[in-house]
């Protein structure tokens, strides 16, 4: 009895795996069929992404990132002709600090009032998506704000590791997340 | 708005049903408190609060993310076994937000000696680079001594040699969450084809693997990974890596040293190449010198960076090792770009309730610092059990400006 039911058991371990397999099949099968002449892809900008205003009491922080880049990555940025703008924010307390590898060559947020500009750089690596840039300031003023504007001429230039300009890309500042295909960033501390 | 309040009122619902059903529950709480206290700032605040119900001999975990800025991430997970299949899913809420971010299904099985893999994942909208889904079916077995591994793609990717699954970022803090099914595209059928031979040895060759990559574009590439091709020499190997896309050919050769292992101290070592000519040794490199010896749970380490160019100590979150920085930004590892020297005791011990206490010290020193000795850092911390659910941690770091850093941490187990 004890054998037959084992053997009963046996069998069924058989179906069921015969069954599985099948409808596997059967679902790659339908899967390749309903692909046929859909075949096509969404290509991805580069893109550098403004981080929103992160309030702690007066003090706050804006992350620049990227996401996208290519030619190995991003490796320099040169924000000029003042296309950092800000608001209720002390000229004088704001600090750019590079994350991720970047160091920050130079900074000016106190020539024009609300405007600034800086020269960032990655010497060792190119960036293809993460954290780049922080930005830490003292408010002085209600709903604090800090982004970077294109305007019509170029005041943004994104320079690959393989030392050429990286062009086109967008600038985007009303996404909340971002997504990579890479690993966690580091950087130094 | 409507589809915030239902992904808001499911996140609810969730953690109240599982609190409703307290059964065979776990989890632990954790939370962070750093403080700059130059301007003083709160640098980190964080709460991490995990929780697991085991039912039917699966594992549901909720994970909650709060920083100062406000609730970050909500997730949850499944994992267990039905059948011959292992099963594992993830979900992920942007709280802050109210969006619905990703998730993904993992089934795997082995089937006569072929090991099944199903990966299947979403990426919303809301993420820039969104929406996004696909599946990718892997099947791998051995014959004859070879390895092959077969991925098919369907607008995803998972990761493995060539590729890195799906990091995804909140833009305003940085936090970040990592999962293995990367979605590339919207509503796409088959993207990608993968086939890694591997396993062939030839006496002077440890190992051959050929990966082959055709794309919903036709052939991506083909590449042949020769590792530990032998010189002749014991200490010198070369690693070799030839590979063909349509319009290119290229061909990486990495030559190895190897120095045998030694008791207490290590040498950093790197064969330099001719950028002109890779093939072309021009020297050997000592970058580092280290020390390290333990005994009786003491444990004593030194490490000298002598080309702070290229080479740092990684931070003791990261083991405190010297690692290129090429490396290490691409490990996401973080380092110490200022300090070319360390000193370090960690002393290791039981603790009072089944735990064990840690006390760590790390001194750093700085080429260009005008301190005694060139002092440039100290890195304190100091972890331990106070009940058996109950552990304390605190650092502090101190530079040539004074006291920079403050930490305290609490984690609750039950």
């Amino acid at each position: 009895m004890a054998n037959n039911g084992r053997a009963t058991r046996g069998v069924i371990v058989v179906r069921m795996r015969l069954v599985v397999l099948g409808l596997l099949s059967v679902g790659l099968i339908v899967a390749l069929t309903a692909c046929m002449g859909q075949w096509f892809t969404h290509e991805q900008k580069a893109t550098l992404i403004i981080g929103q205003v992160v309030l702690t009491g007066n003090r706050g922080e804006v992350l620049v990132s990227v996401t996208n880049m290519p030619q190995e990555g991003l490796a320099s940025i040169a924000i000029d002709n003042l296309g950092i703008t800000y608001i209720n924010i002390k000229d004088a307390s704001i600090e750019a600090t590079g994350l991720n590898g970047f160091d920050v060559l130079a900074q000016d947020f106190t020539t024009t009032p609300g405007k600034g500009r800086l020269v960032a750089a990655n010497p060792n690596a190119g960036s293809e998506a993460g954290t780049i840039l922080k930005i830490t300031f003292e408010t002085n003023g209600a709903n604090p704000s800090l982004t970077i504007e294109l305007g019509d001429t170029g005041k943004v230039t994104l320079g690959s590791h393989l030392n050429t300009l990286i062009d086109p890309w967008d600038l985007v500042t009303n996404k909340a997340y971002y997504a990579k295909d890479a690993a966690s960033t580091g950087g130094a501390k | 708005m409507i589809n915030k309040i239902l992904v808001v009122a499911a996140v609810v619902l969730s953690i109240v049903s599982l609190t409703l059903v307290a059964g065979p529950l776990s989890g632990t709480w954790e939370a962070n408190l750093a403080i700059d206290p130059s301007p003083f700032a709160f640098t980190e605040l964080s709460s991490t609060f995990v929780v697991n119900y085991t039912l039917g001999g699966f594992t549901g975990t909720s994970t909650s993310e709060f920083v100062l800025s406000g609730f970050i991430w909500q997730g949850f997970g499944v994992t267990g076994t039905l059948g011959a299949f292992d099963i594992q899913g993830d979900l992920l809420f942007g709280v802050s937000t109210a969006d619905f971010i990703y998730d993904q299904v993992i089934v795997t099985t082995s089937i006569a000696g072929i090991e099944f893999g199903f990966y299947a994942a979403q990426l919303s909208k809301a993420v820039l680079g969104g929406p996004a889904d696909g599946f990718v079916v892997r099947l791998a077995g051995s014959t004859q001594g070879l390895d092959i591994v077969s991925i098919s793609e369907f607008g995803a990717r998972i990761e493995d040699e060539d590729f890195h699954g799906i990091t995804i970022y909140h833009a305003a803090t940085g936090l970040h969450k990592h999962y293995t099914t990367n979605p590339l595209v919207h509503g796409q059928c088959f993207t990608g084809q993968k086939i890694t031979v591997s396993g062939w040895s030839f006496g002077c060759v440890n190992d051959i693997a050929a990966t082959m990559y055709m794309s919903q574009d036709g052939f991506e590439f083909i590449k042949f990974d020769l590792t530990e091709i032998e010189s002749g020499l014991p200490w010198l190997a070369f690693d070799l890596e030839l590979k063909f896309t349509l319009q290119t050919k290229s061909l990486v050769l990495t030559p190895t040293l190897n120095l045998g292992e030694t008791t207490c101290i290590d040498l950093y070592t790197a064969i330099v190449t001719d950028p002109a000519s890779p093939v072309s040794i021009s020297g050997i490199n000592v970058y580092g010198l280290g020390f390290s010896y333990s005994w009786n749970g003491v444990s004593i380490k030194s490490l000298s960076v002598f080309k702070t160019s290229c080479y740092a100590i990684t931070t003791p979150e990261y083991g405190s090792l010297i690692e290129s920085i090429a490396e290490a930004l691409e490990n996401g590892h973080e380092y110490y770009s200022n300090y070319w020297e360390l000193f370090s005791i960690e002393v290791v011990g039981d603790g009072c309730c089944g735990g064990n206490y840690t006390f760590l010290a790390n001194t750093y020193f700085q080429c260009d610092s005008t301190s005694l000795f060139g002092w440039g850092m100290t890195h304190i911390e100091a972890s331990m059990p106070i009940s058996s659910n109950l552990f304390l941690n605190g650092e502090i770091e101190i530079d040539t400006d004074g006291l920079n850093h403050f930490g305290f941490a609490v984690r609750v187990s039950w």
